[in-house]
Order: structure tokens, then sequence, then C-alpha cells
């Protein structure tokens, strides 16, 4: 797996990462909840086909600490400039968890903002008959086999690189960990609800079928109240972090629904 | 102005900036809190404040009898008690993000990493609670006045400390032996303590009356 290309843009004046690989159309991809610490081998089945765009979220390994981010609108504001920074005004774009809810909601505030939307287990809604897990009141020794079906591999993921210092890669997953619940914090509840019908952009909806943060209905509950076509797919032997867990099905899923 | 604090660095120079005291209030006792009073006074001379150890305070359990071996026999309970039962904190919320600076949770980890080394090398692996180590490794200063005292002089001189703030009733302690200890303690230990760093420094910290002119005096009762 060759390294993608790095650069780095400016959003409220600090630096954010973008990462690409790949030739083709734009394919613009946000983060999951601890960012993109390594490029993924789903991202590098995506730039087999299109030209994948993975700009850092706010927060996020290769972004600042943005502790200036206080409320939805500051968190909206921030990443359409991002978008339009790294070049993805009006792409097709895919989230993953945190990086969807954001995706979902630059959708709905501004439709001209993406394309097509790929959202992986968004955050976003709430139901109490089937409540969604509290990430942040979880015993850290119980959060690995919560967000990966396959937690040696979320691991490895997230291990510090070799010649690393362990201390400040704690702290850049710290920080991460922060950014998303600076944004989510308690549940994910934003009021997406209230808006999630002006997402009129085609969407495809991928859930980890052993999903534990977010339990696979919420899929039907993104499905039947967004505004456009929408295509909904389980991906079986996946948790919430569908994307690390099973890199192959969810590439071909993203790939079959754009072709 | 005395400020409590864990351990944060913010809090260190928002006291230098204040020129406040800070007072570390560590239940873990005077050898584990030697890094971070290291730590303290390394950032008082950064910031080009005085060494005056009254600028600091620190918190310490002790338990004084007549002898050592009576000490041993009646802290015991009360010790075990408190660091077995009394600090549970459920560790979902131990770590909420937002609660700590990214500056103090290096600070942190760093001195964890370092904790964690001293207890391996001491032969542990997590914070004591049986009562020989909890003595062992200083959590409570226990023995004869003379043994005590000594300990504290040696706790202020190395952590360069002005202010003692003593846990004398800790864990189940009953009233009547937590009187004992404080009487003991004020009788007996006190006024070996007190002239420690008067000749060097003085101290702007410790309350004192408004001189006369300018107390508030009660309205006369008109008849």
């Amino acid at each position: 797996m060759s390294p993608p290309e790095e650069r780095h843009v400016l959003v409220n004046g600090r630096r954010c990462r973008v990462w690409e690989k790949g030739k083709g159309e734009p394919l613009g991809f946000l983060g999951g909840l601890r960012g993109l610490p390594r490029w993924p081998r789903a991202l590098d089945l995506l730039a087999e086909r299109r030209r994948v765009i993975a700009p850092s979220l706010p927060g996020q390994f290769g972004a600042g600490d943005f502790d200036e981010l206080d409320d939805l609108p500051d968190w909206v504001t921030a990443c359409l400039d991002l978008l339009s920074a790294s070049g993805l005004d009006g792409r097709d774009l895919v989230g993953a968890s945190v990086g969807a809810t954001l995706a979902a909601e630059l959708a709905a505030f501004s439709r001209a903002s993406v394309r097509r939307l790929v959202l992986i287990a968004p955050f976003g809604l709430f139901d109490e008959k089937e409540p969604v897990r509290d990430l942040w009141a979880t015993r850290p020794d119980e959060l690995p086999a919560l967000l990966s079906a396959r937690p040696a591999e979320l691991a490895a993921f997230l291990a510090p690189p070799a010649g690393a210092d362990a201390v400040e890669w704690s702290i850049l997953l710290a920080r991460a960990n922060e950014s998303a619940a600076r944004l989510l914090w308690p549940l994910g509840d934003l009021g997406l609800r209230k808006r999630l019908h002006r997402i009129q952009a085609p969407t495809l909806l991928l859930w980890g079928a052993e999903d534990r943060i977010l339990p696979p209905s919420y899929a039907k509950r993104f499905a039947s109240g967004l505004g456009g076509w929408v295509e909904l797919r389980e991906i079986a032997g996946a948790g919430h972090m569908a994307e690390l867990d099973q890199p192959d099905a969810v590439a071909a899923a993203i790939l079959g629904f754009l072709s | 102005v005395w400020i409590p604090g864990g351990g944060s660095i913010e809090t260190w120079r928002w006291c230098a900036e204040q020129d406040y005291v800070y007072s570390y209030l560590s239940y873990f006792g005077y050898k584990n809190g030697e890094a971070t009073m290291r730590g303290f006074w390394d950032e008082m001379k950064r910031l080009g404040k005085d060494p005056n150890p009254y600028r600091a305070g620190f918190l310490q359990f002790v338990g004084v009898a007549e002898t050592r071996e009576e000490a041993l026999a009646l802290y015991r309970e009360p010790a075990e008690y408190f660091y077995g039962r009394c600090l549970h904190l459920d560790p979902r919320f131990a770590l909420a993000p937002g609660y700590a600076s990214e500056a103090s949770q290096r600070a942190r980890v760093r001195s964890a990493v370092a904790d964690a080394a001293a207890r391996s090398r001491a032969g542990a692996s997590s914070p004591a609670t049986g009562f020989e180590a909890i003595v062992e490794q200083g959590y409570v200063i226990v023995g004869s006045p003379d043994e005590v005292a000594s300990q504290l002089r040696q706790v202020a001189t190395n952590l360069n400390v002005g202010h003692l703030m003593l846990l004398m009733q800790f864990g189940n302690m009953k009233r009547e032996l937590a009187q004992y200890n404080t009487e003991l303690f004020a009788k007996r230990v006190l006024p070996q303590l007190q002239p420690m760093f008067d000749d060097e420094w003085e101290d702007l910290w410790w309350p004192r009356p408004l001189p006369a002119a300018q107390t508030a005096r009660p309205r006369e009762l008109r008849g």
C-alpha cells in the first residue's frame, strides 16, 4: 500500500491535513471517531477507481485542536470551508461515524455542498426505545470491543507508528476523542431529525450488522427521514467502524452505489 | 487566597500570576507528591517567582501516638478503611473528554508512567490498600511525636512546602481517636515545626486580623 499524498489547507486560520490518492473523479472522505491515524485499506480500495480526498476534521489526526468550535453552526461552517479548501465542493462525499454525522449536516444545511452521500453509521438521531450507547460514559477497556467487531485490528490502526512518542500519540488520540465529544456529547442528537428531509442527495446508508454503539435499526430511522433517494446496506461481520472491520465489503458497496 | 489543586499546570500558572498559595491536595502522601511539587517549583522558577515555601501547601495524613507501636495499632483500621473504600472512582467517568487540558494530560501521563515505574521498582502494581504498604509509601505518616515531627520536617524540606494541611481524621476514625491524634499533634509535634522557614521567608498568605481601627464594631444597643 503506497502512502497518500499530503497537503495542508487552512480552516479558521488553522492547518488541516489533506490526504489524497488515486485517479479519477474526486471522492471526499470524512473520518470516523478516531480520525485517520493511518491511511486505511478501505480508502486504498476506493482509490483504485476514484481520486480519494480525505481532509482531517478539526481535532482529528493531522489537524490542530479546534477548541473554538462550540456548537453545530461553528462545526458546519468550519466543515463547509474544509470541503471547499480541499476541492470537494459539490462532490460525492463519504463519511464514517462522526464524519458521517457532519456529512449529513452539511448536506442538510447546504444542498449544493454535496452531490451523492455515503453515510457509514452516522450519529444524529436518538430513540429512547433503543438508546444510542453513551460513548463518553464507557470504561476505556470496554471500548475496543464496542467500537469494532475486530478489536485487534482497531488496536493496530490506532497504535503509535514505529519511532513515534507514545505519550504524544496518546494526546492526539485523546484530542480526536475530545473533538468528537465536543460535537456529539452526550448521545449525538443534534436535532438532525428536523433537517433530515432537506437532504436530497442520493444517499447510501451503510451499517455494521454488529454495531454496538448505534443499533443497526437506526439505518431505517435515517432512511425513512431522508428527503432523496436512499439505498440501505448492512455489512456483515462489522461493528460501528465498518470501514475498518470489513474494508472490502464497504469499498465494494460504495463503488457499486457511485458507479 | 489558597487554591486547591490536583496537579494541573494551568493552576500553577494562575497561582503564580495572582500570587496565590497553591495547595496540592493529594491523598497519596509525600513520596508520590514529590514529582508534582518539583514540577510546581520548576514552573515558579521559569515564571521568575521566588522559592518562598509559603507559596505552597501540601496535604498529608498523620497519625500520632505515644509510641510507634501504639500508632501502628491505632491507625491501621481507619487508614485501610480510607484507602480500601473511600477512593472509588467509576472508570467510566475517570477520563471524561475535556476535563483536562492537553498540557495537563501530557504531564499526567508522563508522571503516571513514572509512578508506575516507581511502583514496579517497589514491587507494587497499583496504589496500596494494605496498612504496611500505606505507611511504607508515605500515604500516612505514623509514629511517636518525635518521629512524626522529624518526618514532617523532611517533607517540608524536600517538597519546599511552608503550609501543611494535615488530615488527622480519616476513614472510619472515631471522634475520640481523632481528638487524641489532634491534641497530641498540637502539644508535642507542632512546637517542633513552627519556626522552620521563618528566619528566611515571610508567610505573606497567612490570615491576619485587620487592625483594630478597621474592624467592624457592633452598634450600641439603645435602651
